[in-house]
């Protein structure tokens, strides 16, 4: 529990808290981007730098960028909804109790610190092949049900 | 280490609790890949201490979330071109 990891976990969880409250739309979706970077300079203090690489392409690199086509094209903007100190009061309660529980596991204090690809290649490539050839058909099929749900020529007026 | 799930835990509940207190449906959506990113960096802390499957699980939670999100996404554009709006107050069709 040191000071690059606490510094980089208030920043994400700050992060996560204003996706949700703040007015604009275009803004929550730009602390989304925030929190995704964050998440991984996470992964390369856990010495996954390969995870953390494909994070960056993927997650921040292709669905934050469609995630804010689709705000642009139908940005809303939305008030912070009231804030109700019980409810505040009975949840921070409960997550207080549950960290507490989390607290009290006994798990290993040292982690694998060395970096992973080789092992990660050799594993993913030789033993579990198929589910890699399976969830590249997965994403096959959902882009072409996302073109074939948003293709239609006209919409009936509501 | 205990730090990146305690961690994770508070991001899950943020993102739970922002998904049902707004109106928006872009948030939800936002608030879903709060979701699986926690969920990842659990995998992948759990996988530093014993083998290297959790990484493997990660790759795999990341190549889905981006076939949902692009799903969600298109879904999204087909509400606003038939509601005209994406306030859920007032999308009550399918609700009691």
């Amino acid at each position: 529990m040191d000071l690059i990891f606490l510094v980089i976990a208030t920043i994400a969880t700050l992060s996560a808290i204003m996706v949700f409250a703040s007015k604009i739309t275009f803004k929550s979706g730009l602390f989304l981007g925030a929190f995704m970077i964050s998440i991984a300079i996470l992964y390369l203090k856990l010495f996954a730098e390969f995870i953390a690489g494909v994070q960056i392409l993927i997650y921040v690199g292709a669905i934050l960028v469609l995630i804010l086509f689709v705000i642009m094209l139908v940005g809303k903007e939305e008030r912070i909804l009231t804030i109700n100190p019980l409810r505040i009061f009975l949840v921070s309660i409960m997550i207080i109790l549950v960290i507490y529980s989390i607290l009290k596991l006994k798990l290993k204090t040292y982690i694998i610190n060395k970096y992973s690809i080789e092992e990660l290649s050799s594993v993913l490539f030789e033993k579990y092949y198929l589910p890699f050839e399976v969830v590249a058909l997965a994403i096959l099929a959902g882009i072409i049900g996302s073109l074939f749900i948003a293709m239609v020529k006209e919409v009936k007026e509501k | 280490m205990i730090e990146y799930i305690v961690l994770s835990f508070i991001l899950i509940s943020i993102a739970i609790i922002g998904i049902i207190t707004t109106k928006n449906v872009l948030r939800i959506l936002m608030g879903v890949e709060i979701i699986l990113n926690a969920a990842a960096i659990n995998f992948v802390a759990f996988s530093k201490m014993y083998n290297v499957l959790g990484e493997i699980f990660v790759l795999f939670i990341l190549i889905v979330a981006a076939a949902e999100a692009a799903i969600g996404l298109s879904i999204i554009i087909m509400l606003y071109k038939y509601y005209k709006t994406l306030d859920l107050e007032k999308i009550r069709e399918m609700r009691w």
